[in-house]
């Protein structure tokens, strides 16, 4: 089998198996109270897949995607409940939003590296959401908005916690599936090319701001897509839920489940969101808890979570397959196929021509004719 | 500063540290603006262009510091310098079409072959930082090969090799030469750049002091002064 056909076998199997447990556990705690944290889980895994492409796999640093996520929720709220909207023309307006948002961001900002870069998101994230309390006729202001409907599919109003998970996950799989896709193709490779090294990425001909435009679009728009399902679930949205410690934690979520793996954040946020329902009389310490488990992970699991359990499967692998090495497969030699290619040059002279070129750098250095 | 590295040749630019000649390369493959001075390329103006522009009019390069992407594997990292060839987008890749499956098959196949041409098939899964700097420098030429670039720009290949791997390499480029494709050299290793260059250029401080064949420049009085001074003895064989 060629390793493409058993790497999207692979993709699509882990998919699978992601399904099988989102569901299988839906079903599993349908009568339990619990629903709900699932459905929780699965909003937050979707902004999370978006942030790991962002920051986990191209290696950005944004501290401001809760201004994405409040882009969505209060598109929902206020669209609802002010304009009498349909929830269904909300959803893709506040997702439309935070692509023109992320537009206006990324235009001038997006070549900004490291702290720079935060800085910008985190500014963007403070305005939006003083935004949300600087504009109380719009938003309600610190109060919040209440009354916000339930989707309904059809007939079938999404509004029992059991029918909101299956919708959640409904979208999260699909997402899943393809952002899986996407980093194990040709653009995601650039993504990751980004995060090791941008210059010679574009001594090779690639646009590398391009490629960060539309990562960070694509984390724009599943972060306002999560903010929506968020304020819907809800039913009521105050700026508490949209304040940059919603984006600490998120961050959070995503170092300790494991970056650059997509699924690795759904173990940060069943860590985070999920631990702390089960074990209620935690909560008082939730804060404390965070740091603990956060530091523990950064000294004891680089990788998090998920870069850790993905360690052990290898180091399994590597034990069960120890006497059946594949050596590589000889392959056709390039200089025999693509190399031919070379047809020898139909004219000759010059090719490169550089005339009369100086460059001074201060008064310390200069090349001259 | 003033040259032509013409269709097929091999040229080569030295002159001792400080000399300009990286900054050469970086103002020649867009990196850095000229403050004066034209270049051109395949007949079109390149001055002031960006490296994307510039490299996809199909000007390759390596640097003098291998600058692989680290975390990834040597084959990924052809197939990076392979992306330009296709011309698929997000969408096609996030939904696995038939298409961008197709053309990532081909990225694969064209990668590897490059891979075995510069000796590097069993190195493929391995993550490029962790390779030799002899490994890493065959890679970074099969990175830039993957764009099927007409010129190849070399920043100080051989640094840093030993004879063995110097042999290897001055190898690969005559078979790159073999195949059309003009290659411009920034070298230390007098012995290496007298045996490789079709022409020479010798640069002092920013000044360009002789141009002319191996033969011409081990007899030109001022490089031997000026530059050569110590390493005369060395290159007179």
């Amino acid at each position: 089998m060629r390793p493409l056909t058993r790497a999207l076998l692979r993709r699509n199997l882990g998919v699978g198996f992601l399904a099988l447990v989102a569901f299988g556990t839906i079903l599993l705690l349908r009568e339990s109270y619990y629903v709900d944290t699932v459905a929780t889980v699965g909003i937050f895994f979707i902004i999370l897949m978006g942030l790991d492409l962002f920051i986990g796999y191209t290696g950005q640093l944004s501290i401001g995607h809760n201004g994405f996520f409040a882009l969505g929720a209060y598109a929902s709220a206020i669209l609802t409940t002010k304009v009498g909207a349909s929830p269904w023309l909300a959803m893709p307006v506040g997702m439309a939003g935070s692509l023109v948002v992320g537009l206006v961001i990324a235009a001038p900002f997006i070549r900004l590296r490291g702290f720079y870069l935060a800085l910008v998101t985190i500014a963007f994230g403070l305005i939006i959401h003083g935004m949300t309390l600087a504009l109380p006729d719009v938003t309600s202001g610190a109060a919040g908005i209440g009354g916000i409907p339930k989707l309904s599919l059809g007939a079938i109003p999404l509004n029992t916690d059991f029918r909101y998970a299956l919708f959640v996950w409904a979208l999260a799989i699909p997402i899943f599936w393809l952002c899986s896709n996407i980093m194990s193709s040709r653009v995601g490779r650039v993504f990751r090319a980004i995060r090791d090294d941008e210059l010679p990425g574009q001594t090779l001909g690639i646009d590398t701001t391009q490629y960060k435009t539309l990562v960070f679009l694509l984390s724009a728009v599943l972060a306002a897509l999560s903010g929506s399902l968020y304020t819907h679930f809800h039913g009521s949205l105050t700026p508490d839920a949209v304040s940059i410690f919603v984006m600490f934690e998120l961050i959070l979520m995503l170092f300790i489940g494991g970056k650059e793996t997509i699924w690795g954040g759904l173990l940060g946020v069943v860590l985070i969101k999920a631990l702390p329902e089960v074990f209620v009389e935690l909560k008082e310490y939730k804060t404390l808890a965070y740091g603990v488990v956060f530091l523990l992970v950064i000294v004891f699991m680089e990788g998090g979570i998920a870069g850790f359990l993905i360690q052990m499967g290898r180091k399994l692998e590597a034990l069960l397959s120890a006497n059946s090495k594949p050596s590589p497969t000889g392959t056709s030699s390039w200089l025999a196929t693509e190399g031919r290619k070379y047809a020898l040059p139909s004219k000759s002279g010059p090719l490169l021509d550089v005339a009369g070129l100086r460059k001074t750098f201060g008064a310390s250095w200069q090349f001259r004719t | 500063m003033s040259f032509i590295v013409s269709v097929g040749e091999i040229k080569s630019l030295v002159g001792p540290n400080g000399a300009g000649k990286t900054t050469a390369f970086n103002v020649i493959n867009g990196i850095l603006r000229p403050d004066a001075g034209r270049v051109s390329f395949d007949d079109h103006d390149i001055t002031g262009r960006t490296p994307r522009q510039i490299a996809a009019l199909g000007v390759g390069r390596t640097f003098q510091t291998p600058r692989l992407f680290g975390h990834m594997t040597a084959l990924e990292n052809i197939m990076v310098g392979r992306h330009k060839m296709a011309a698929g987008g997000i969408l096609g890749d996030a939904l696995s079409l038939p298409g961008a499956v197709t053309e990532e098959n081909a990225m694969r196949q064209v990668s590897w072959d490059l891979l075995s041409f510069v000796a590097l098939a069993r190195k493929a899964e391995s993550p490029a930082g962790s390779l030799p700097l002899g490994e890493k420098r065959l890679l970074e030429v099969a990175r830039a090969l993957a764009g099927e670039p007409k010129l190849l720009l070399l920043d100080e290949p051989a640094s840093g090799l030993n004879d063995v791997e110097k042999e290897v390499f001055s190898r690969l480029i005559l078979q790159l030469k073999g195949l059309g494709i003009a290659i411009l050299l920034v070298e230390h290793d007098m012995n290496f750049v007298m045996r490789m260059s079709d022409s020479i250029m010798v640069m002092d401080y920013g000044v360009q002091i002789a141009e002319g064949t191996p033969q011409e420049i081990q007899s030109n009085q001022k490089v031997i002064e000026v530059y050569l001074g110590s390493l005369g003895k060395r290159v007179g064989t």
